[in-house]
């Protein structure tokens, strides 16, 4: 046991070993990606939804583009991407290495998925439901504010919960322009230099944070939602 | 209040096929005030009827006024505040189940731009209006399909609109239920004066409150009328929906005659009861029997459908000739009458 807790995983803080500061950093690359994925991938998922619902010539053709967009984001290889980005990353964050680095492609990789899963959440809503608030004089706007994110907002809660999850995955992927983290901890010191107690304690600490967030993202939407139960 | 002019509506066939015609020169009238039932087969046209009132399709041809004002013809912010005048309220309600009755009953006041304070009082008056104290505060998951449906037609007439549309409003409700909501609509009707067009499949709906009726048939008016003029009017195809005939006993010894009747405001020696029809024709020295029949009242107005075996004292079927002037004295006094191949 002595031996467990004297690996440097546990005694430093350097991010090089220490699982600590390691774990600060997913979190971040995680928040931010997450912040930053949600402040763009929500709109651009009310966008699909909004221009595939009007019937008008302009909106079908934003429809084409934007889907088109989102589906050659979603279809990038992670770790292709976040090489392919380098030259664009050097311009938006000024430096091709490190978490922030790391975290300008994992929120272009997070935008996509984000968008599709928000426009799924939003076709779930009964169109006769928007069709009544519409029928009252609503305004376009009216509609996504007070029937849109309302009505979806238990299944927006689970695609931010499951897009999360994903992040965190993904930043294992970091390392490679040494963004650092847990994957990276686990794939440098536990996995190339057969060292299992960084290996398993990495592991777990990851294990931890998906069902904290899991259970955290479950939570809020059960709160939020008002709908019959086994309806 | 409701004024439709050779309303047209074609939709492109999706396949590149024949275009649909939904609906096919609409001309129909509903005044102030009045419960109009607008009855048809599912494919007749009603829901579009429906939604070129509310100007969510637009027509091809023709106009649709409310109040003097063209639905038809309004788009952007001039249609939404025309719709602001319109309730509508439908077959599920189409509730928002993130908001609570008293919410979701407020819902037009808030984009109508009513303040907080207003919001609330006229919530209140609404829920008491349609008998939901005490429930306000529940979601719709909470609430029974009647106490959804008495949400729906509060959020309807929140923003005191003139005319409230009704799309099978109780075509999800058990009958108990069902008669509750009728009493409620014919209630608020004649509280409020407001105009109803009532869109349904069920002729029990009709007969229970409307005043008028209009009978949609692959987009065309098949038949329009007061309530009691079209029920009581055996060639219209309505009548027959609204009181059916029973099918009669067969193998009787005697003069069978299908008489329809109702009372007439304009002639008062008009047969109002069966029972009249059996006096009338012992006035005639025969003995009537109501072998079959449906007998309502409908908007007020004894109307029916009765199927008579007309006999002498012993028991032979009557004379031509007394059933000749049977008839025409029935036909003097507003019974229309058949004689039935027996």
């Amino acid at each position: 046991m002595s031996e467990w807790l004297s690996n440097p995983v546990f005694t430093t803080w350097d991010s090089n070993t220490s699982l600590w500061s390691n774990t600060l950093i997913t979190l971040y690359m995680t928040i931010g990606t997450m912040i930053f994925a949600a402040l763009i991938g929500t709109p651009l998922g009310v966008l699909l939804f909004e221009t595939d619902r009007a019937a008008g010539g302009g909106a079908r053709w934003v429809n084409r583009i934007v889907g088109f967009i989102v589906n050659v984001g979603r279809s990038f290889p992670f770790i292709i991407l976040i090489i392919a980005l380098i030259p664009v990353t050097r311009i938006v964050v000024g430096r091709v290495t490190g978490p922030n680095a790391a975290m300008f492609a994992l929120v272009v990789s997070a935008i996509p998925f984000l968008a599709r899963l928000i426009e799924i959440n939003l076709r779930e809503i009964p169109a006769g439901k928007i069709e009544a608030v519409q029928m009252m004089g609503a305004s376009r706007w009216q509609v996504i504010r007070q029937v849109l994110f309302p009505e979806a907002l238990p299944g927006i809660i689970g695609s931010l919960t499951t897009t999360t999850i994903a992040v965190i995955g993904y930043t294992a992927m970091a390392g490679a322009v040494g963004g650092k983290g847990l994957g990276d901890l686990a794939n440098r010191m536990g996995y190339q230099s057969y060292d299992n107690v960084v290996m398993i304690s990495t592991v777990v600490v990851l294990i931890v944070i998906v069902i904290l967030v899991q259970s955290l993202g479950s939570v809020l939407a059960r709160a939020v939602d008002h709908r019959a139960r086994n309806a | 209040m409701i004024t439709l002019e050779g309303l047209t509506k074609v939709f492109p066939a999706p396949g590149g096929g024949d275009p649909v015609t939904a609906l096919d020169g609409i001309d129909l009238t509903v005044d102030a005030g009045q419960i109009h039932g607008i009855v048809g087969r599912s494919g007749a046209g009603k829901s579009t009827l429906i939604r070129c009132l509310t100007g969510l399709e637009k027509p091809t041809s023709g106009s649709v006024r409310i109040d003097g004002t063209d639905i038809a013809a309004l788009d952007g912010p001039a249609l939404r505040a025309a719709r602001r005048e319109i309730g509508m309220v439908f077959q599920h309600a189409n509730l928002l189940d993130s908001r609570t009755a008293a919410r979701n009953i407020a819902h037009p006041l808030e984009i109508a731009g009513v303040g907080r304070e207003q919001r609330s009082a006229r919530v209140a008056e609404l829920v008491d209006l349609v008998g939901l104290a005490g429930r306000e505060h529940n979601h719709p998951a909470q609430l029974s399909g009647g106490q959804i449906q008495r949400v729906g037609i509060a959020r309807g007439l929140a923003a005191e609109p003139k005319v409230l549309l009704c799309d099978e409003p109780t075509s999800a409700l058990d009958p108990t239920t069902t008669r509750q909501i009728l009493a409620l609509i014919r209630s608020l009707r004649d509280r409020l004066g407001i105009t109803v067009l009532m869109i349904t499949h069920e002729m029990s709906v009709v007969r229970e409150i409307c005043d008028s009726v209009t009978l949609l048939e692959d987009g065309r008016v098949r038949q329009s009328g007061a309530l009691a003029d079209v029920a009581s009017d055996p060639h219209g195809p309505l009548s027959s929906e609204l009181i059916p005939l029973p099918p009669a006993p067969t193998g009787i010894s005697a003069r069978v005659v299908d008489c329809d009747y109702g009372a007439d405001p304009q002639n008062e020696k008009a047969v109002a009861s069966s029972e009249e029809l059996v006096r009338i024709a012992a006035e005639h020295g025969a003995l009537a029997q109501i072998v079959a029949g449906t007998i309502e009242t409908i908007a007020g107005r004894q109307v029916g459908r009765v199927q008579l075996a007309l006999r002498n004292e012993d028991d032979t079927p009557i004379s031509k000739e007394g059933l000749a002037a049977f008839l025409r004295e029935l036909e003097g006094r507003g019974v229309v009458t058949k004689e039935a191949s027996a």
